[in-house]
């Protein structure tokens, strides 16, 4: 195809050809990915310099993360639901199914974890030994449910699911505020907007290790079962091939229903359980704003993570160190929290042109007779 | 009817339009876009540049300025969108969503105070910088279309609004006559349903969906300035609230056609002013955050209700959201 020609004088003209390139290897992708995040960061960084910021100053602070132990903490804790959310998100890419609502299916794991444990503190619901388990499930099946109402409304009545998702976000969103303005609001809070503390029993903690290695440890056995889902499984196979050629599969006789809602559901679920680590580990109650929108991170996490686990994995880390620098920034130097949003946005552009540059190269052709139709 | 309930009824009607204007712009826009068949998921993102620069230039140099630079803004997000969807054949849902992100972080970025602050102080020196902090700019003004505001019920919903509910109002006919009585529009639509054939007939393909883009692109900068300056002059982040979003609902309501999009965008407008009025009444008056959920509850009710009114035959054009390119 041709996208641009310029005839120089005489009769020469030279055009820019996209051609296919032959499968990418692995190595090649991998190369790209990082040359295009390293642009990312060069775009972002001429940005903060246009409206006033150091870019430097940003570099090193983000790099900063990465040296003291105290900072190594912080990103763990503030990567983990990005990766549990993004790992989910992997199940429902893969099938083509557009879910933009992790944001609200992790606001659902926190609602029905926080629920659970509001139930307990009223003298209702499950005992101190049984109050993780039921936190953890409540929050999976929340999640879970949240996302099964988008597949269905795509499956029933062909709903958009990009817009269906957004939606639900919201209502996820201000069903949380509403239930910590009214009925959930601690009585012993002072007036704040938020639900009681999680109390100890209802937190995640590994004996002999420090709270964000063991999120960190969780989300870890997460990405690796995923891992194995996708690859050595009937399910894992089936929702590829979904991905890959939806009416070929539908005539090749798949239940596609089915796959696709377990799929969703899978989705949805983890982006819950990063709800839960969020109310029960990461602030330890649910209040407004509890999260910053870790559903919308995991969202580009998972495509710069080419949708597999282990690179979401350490894209979604990356993210966290993103996440951490911007608080230190805003610190330091007052840049505002969207600073990081303008980052991630660009490493976004980045993965885009990245997939462009991974299947297709530019080749400027001239020739006497204009060979570029 | 007595004089007080007509009243109430102008009063809801009124701000029915006043609220729908929003979707009126960006929907009518993403209908042209639509048609040439690319799908633009950045229109969230162009609003919320839309806005923020509105409210920086209307503090600087006034609102026609603001008005056209929030245009521009979105000409150039448009290029951008196009550039990446049509020229390089990228996904457009995800180009979208990536300039959607892109467009509510710039934006968050630039409205916030000491960003503002010195925005404001490199486009005008001579303005104070402490309007940026105050977050507010002057509102669009009323204008009164003597003797047409005097009419009962209708004159005070159509005919006492500010200029940008007249741009919306226009720009959806005359976008209308374009599209469906014009060669040009004619061209446009082939682009979105048969690209192949329309490219064999020597319409150019790429040229079409660049300006369809880049139009749409403009219209969505203006509908976040008119969000600013012509509705709630307030900047607060998170501006648009996702109605971008539920503008591309309403283009799918509106089955592709600017003339119904003033009646899909006017009946939503009515939808979003339901969250003030409700609480009036008395529900909701503490906790106002189950009725502010209303729009977002009615898009997905909406959505159902096209497909069962179309038994699943949704009308969009044939090569919606299908990168074309002459070898495949």
């Amino acid at each position: 195809m041709r996208v641009l020609r310029r005839s120089l004088p005489g009769v020469i003209k030279l055009s820019l050809r996209i051609e296919r390139r032959a499968e990418p290897t692995p190595r090649f992708s991998i190369i790209v990915t990082l040359g295009m995040l390293f642009f990312a960061f060069l775009a972002s960084g001429l940005i903060f310099q246009l409206l006033g910021f150091s870019a430097l100053h940003i570099y090193r602070s983000f790099f900063t993360t990465l040296l003291s132990p105290i900072m190594l903490e912080e990103v763990f804790r503030k990567s983990t639901p990005i990766i549990l959310a993004a790992i989910g998100l992997c199940y429902s890419y893969r099938m083509g199914f557009w879910n933009i609502g992790a944001e609200g299916q992790l606001y659902m794991g926190m609602i029905a974890a926080t629920g659970v444990v509001v139930l307990h503190s009223a003298g209702y619901g499950p005992g101190e030994q049984l109050l993780l388990p039921a936190a953890v499930a409540a929050s999976l099946l929340a999640g879970g449910a949240w996302g099964l109402i988008p597949v269905i409304l795509k499956l029933r009545f062909g709903a958009n699911e990009i817009i269906t998702t957004l939606m639900l976000n919201y209502a996820a969103i201000l069903l949380a505020d509403f239930l910590v303005h009214g009925a959930w609001k601690d009585p012993a809070g002072y007036g704040f907007a938020q639900t009681v503390q999680f109390p100890a029993s209802a937190r995640i903690s590994i004996p002999g290790l420090s709270d964000s290695i063991a999120y960190l440890a969780l989300a870890a056995v997460v990405t690796a079962l995923t891992y194995l889902v996708f690859k050595y499984t009937v399910f894992g196979f089936e929702s590829k091939i979904i991905g890959l050629n939806l009416y070929a599969s539908r005539y090749s006789g798949l239940g596609i229903n089915s796959i696709m809602i377990r799929g969703v559901f899978i989705s949805g679920a983890l982006a819950g359980l990063a709800g839960l680590i969020v109310v029960s580990g990461l602030i330890g109650r649910l209040r407004p704003g509890a999260s910053p929108g870790y559903g919308y991170h995991a969202i580009i996490a998972s495509m710069l993570g080419g949708l597999y686990p282990v690179a979401v994995l350490f894209s979604s880390i990356l993210f966290g160190m993103l996440l951490t620098s911007g608080d230190l920034l805003q610190a330091s130097i007052q840049m505002p929290k969207s600073g990081v949003e303008i980052m991630m946005a660009m490493i976004f552009l980045a993965t885009i042109v990245a997939e462009f540059v991974k299947r297709y190269r530019l080749r400027l052709s001239g020739s006497a007779r204009g060979v570029g139709m | 009817m007595t004089v007080e309930s007509l009243s109430i009824v102008e009063a809801i009607l009124s701000s029915a339009v006043s609220a729908g204007t929003i979707y009126l712009i960006a929907s009518v826009g993403e209908c042209i876009t639509e048609r040439a068949g690319v799908i633009n998921l950045g229109l969230e993102g162009i609003m919320a540049m839309g806005a923020i620069t509105s409210f920086l230039l209307t503090l600087a140099y006034g609102h026609l300025v603001a008005i056209i630079g929030a245009a521009l803004v979105g000409a150039v997000f448009g290029l951008l969108h196009a550039l990446l969807s049509v020229s390089l054949r990228l996904n457009q849902i995800v180009v979208g969503l990536a300039i959607t992100w892109l467009g509510l972080g710039l934006s968050g970025f630039m409205g916030a105070p000491e960003v503002a602050r010195g925005l404001l102080k490199a486009l005008n020196p001579s303005v104070p910088e402490y309007l940026a902090e105050l977050k507010q700019a002057p509102r669009l003004p009323e204008m009164r279309m003597e003797p047409l505001s005097d009419v009962p019920l209708l004159g005070r919903t159509l005919f006492s609004q500010n200029a940008l509910v007249y741009f919306g109002l226009a720009s959806a006919l005359v976008l209308w006559f374009i599209l469906f009585k014009t060669r040009w529009g004619l061209s446009l639509r082939s682009v979105g349903e048969n690209p192949a054939l329309a490219d064999t007939a020597g319409i150019n393909i790429f040229a079409i969906r660049y300006l369809a883009v880049i139009v749409g692109s403009s219209l969505a900068g203006v509908a976040g300035a008119y969000l600013f300056i012509g509705y709630q002059p307030f900047w607060v982040e998170d501006l648009t609230r996702s109605r971008g979003f539920i503008a591309l609902s309403l283009v799918i309501l509106s089955s592709w056609s600017p003339l119904r999009a003033i009646a899909a965008s006017f009946l939503f407008g009515g939808v979003e002013t339901l969250q003030f009025r409700i609480p009036l009444r008395g529900f909701g008056a503490e906790t106002p955050q189950l009725v502010m959920m209303l729009p977002y509850i009615i898009t997905i009710v909406t959505l159902i209700l096209i497909s069962l009114a179309s038994r699943g035959r949704i009308p969009a054009p044939a090569a919606l959201g299908k990168p074309y390119s002459r070898e495949e």
